[in-house]
């Protein structure tokens, strides 16, 4: 009985909040249909590919399209699992990866941290302004550079070598030093982005603690150890987690720009893999389920990173 | 604030010795390269192979330059990367304006539900085989447009010109609503105006974008009427690395025509633009940087 008539009663609040929902839209008619026709487009460009996803589930074929194809379950991840070129890609997907966070993540802090040691407002700004601007050119722009810096015929580099009486290295067809070429570029190339970050950020370090700190007598290292670096720690959680997140996209760019035959066995990732089966081998519901995989298994990093950081620093994503 | 020099110990200033040393070094290894091959585009081909231009031409030559603007697929792909930079910034602003005028009102029925959908696209990115599938389904294969509407907005973007939009008063609103004022005539007569240096960053943004997009080039166009710029570039050093994978006598002969200087050439024209607006975009990219920490 009682129950009935709280059903009963939260059906009416439903309808009357109806009602009002009804007024506000009469109302600001004009407002919500601007944002409901861009809602289209969330829904078109972003919703609808969200949803086709799941042809990693089926035998997706082109003639029959994303309904007419029939349900296949995980077969197409037993397939991805058990096939020793992809096991070859997320192998070296994990190494470069690996690379670019173990390098390229604590670089940046310690640049910032430099940084913020310089006196002068005018060397400091232009350093920054320096090594923020390979971050804007295109991979491929950046590719033709070190082209020009590396080819083993006319490379700057290996002229230099080459004078010093050694043999010219053809560094991006090298199986040893492709993998190393492509941490350092991303290195020289997106520092100064995460650098201005970290910057932005202990900028915002209150300077009465700084001022407290020298009535203390403390010293420079003192300061970088106990002010600078415990005032940024929330952002350096929230970049860490991020780029954990992002473990396999290497990027698809950079190495597309860079690789070729020679060094596929050690430059090929998921996502140059994904392009050359799916895009040119019309392989769409094999490559759609590698590229789920990859996902999966970097928001689940996400998961238990932002976890663990927040029992251990108390910042996370979330 | 800042401490004097003379106030710190010998290990301290040999320390900030050694800090001035490494950061001068690393900007040099940034920039350097820019340097060289600016230097590379303007000196005749024989020199480059030699190895003799370092920081500075040899022999002041525009060949390289006159080359570039001779070659048809050149013309093409800057033809083709004007019209997405243009055209596509012009709807990436329009759109972005659409959504972000209403999402800052408070008055938006349903604005909490509007925002979740908006908000979860940038937690999830889009795969791009689905994207592909998509854009193929649309008939936009092998079409400029495949660059221009699926990345007609950037959330991220958008959300920098709500925020900046939620900060306007409500009382600027109001009067103009007494005073008979639709929603358009509120958002371009009062928000643009007000917003204009949000909008010129966040716009300078999209042209960044718009200018260097590449992976959805590859993806989206095979014909080479339609290959953007950045497409165009790849091509000249794919063959540029396969030439120098071939005997020595046979890529030689292969780079007599003087690729290296083109190259070059072809690498500074594209990135000019970038390097104009690069001033302007530095100064506000730190702000949208700031916004983008404060909210997250």
């Amino acid at each position: 009985m009682h129950r009935v008539k709280r059903k009963k009663r939260s059906i009416s609040e439903f309808s009357a909040s109806l009602v009002t929902l009804k007024r506000q839209i009469v109302k600001n008619k004009v407002l919500f249909l601007m944002a409901l026709s861009i809602m289209v487009w969330y829904a078109i460009f972003r919703y609808v590919p969200y949803y086709w996803n799941l042809i990693a589930f089926k035998d997706y074929s082109w003639k029959l399209g994303f309904s007419g194809s029939p349900w296949v379950g995980f077969e197409n991840f037993r397939i991805v699992l058990n096939d020793p070129e992809f096991l070859r890609v997320f192998r070296n997907t994990l190494i470069i990866s690996g690379g670019k966070v173990l390098i390229g993540f604590p670089f940046p802090i310690i640049l910032a941290i430099f940084l913020n040691e310089v006196f002068q407002k005018n060397m400091r700004k232009s350093i920054q302004t320096i090594i923020f601007l390979p971050y804007f050119i295109s991979w491929v722009i950046y590719a033709s550079i070190m082209i020009a810096m590396l080819s083993p015929t006319a490379g700057l580099i290996n002229m230099f070598i080459k004078s010093l009486g050694g043999k010219p290295i053809y560094f991006l067809a090298s199986e040893e030093w492709f993998r190393s070429i492509l941490v350092i570029s991303e290195i020289t190339k997106n520092s100064g982005y995460f650098t201005v970050l970290f910057m932005a950020a202990l900028s915002g370090v209150d300077p009465q603690i700084y001022e407290a700190s020298i009535v203390d007598g403390a010293n420079m290292f003192q300061r970088i150890r106990h002010i600078n670096l415990p005032g940024i720690y929330s952002v350096i959680a929230i970049v860490f987690i991020v780029r954990l997140g992002q473990l396999f996209m290497v990027g698809f760019e950079q190495v597309y720009a860079l690789y070729n035959p020679m060094v596929y066995s050690v430059g090929d990732i998921i996502e140059t893999f994904v392009y050359r089966q799916g895009i040119v081998g019309g392989r769409f519901d094999y490559t759609t389920a590698v590229n789920l995989f990859g996902t999966m298994i970097g928001f689940t990093l996400v998961l238990i990173t932002n976890t663990v950081m927040k029992k251990l620093t108390g910042h996370g994503l979330w | 604030m800042r401490f004097k020099f003379k106030s710190y110990t010998l290990l301290e200033k040999l320390f900030v010795i050694f800090i001035y040393i490494f950061l001068i070094l690393f900007g040099f290894v940034c920039f350097f390269p820019f340097i060289h091959v600016l230097a590379r585009s303007f000196s005749p081909e024989f020199y480059i192979q030699q190895g003799q231009v370092v920081l500075f031409p040899i022999k002041w030559t525009i060949n390289a330059y006159q080359k570039v603007f001779q070659a048809h697929q050149i013309i093409v792909g800057f033809r083709n990367s004007l019209f997405v930079a243009s055209v596509g910034t012009v709807i990436n602003l329009v759109m972005s304006f659409a959504i972000a005028y209403p999402l800052s009102r408070k008055r938006l029925p349903l604005r909490k539900t509007f925002t979740v959908i908006v908000v979860f696209t940038m937690l999830l990115p889009v795969a791009i085989i689905p994207l592909y599938l998509l854009v193929r389904k649309l008939g936009l294969l092998n079409s400029l447009w495949a660059l221009i509407w699926p990345y007609a907005i950037t959330t991220f973007n958008m959300i920098i010109i709500k925020t900046y939009f939620q900060e306007i008063p409500d009382s600027l609103e109001e009067s103009a609503i007494l005073d008979g004022a639709g929603e358009l005539t509120i958002l371009i007569r009062i928000f643009i105006p007000l917003s204009r240096p949000v909008i010129a960053a966040v716009g300078l943004f999209y042209l960044i974008f718009n200018w260097n997009i590449f992976m959805p080039a590859v993806f989206f166009l095979t014909h080479p009427n339609k290959y953007t710029i950045q497409v165009v570039l790849n091509d000249i050093i794919t063959q540029q690395m396969l030439a120098d994978m071939l005997p020595y006598s046979v890529s030689m002969m292969q780079k007599s025509a003087g690729p290296e200087g083109i190259q070059a050439a072809v690498t500074i024209i594209i990135m000019l633009p970038i390097l104009i607006i690069y001033p302007f975009i530095q100064k506000y990219f730190t702000k949208g940087i700031m916004i983008g920490s404060v909210k997250g």
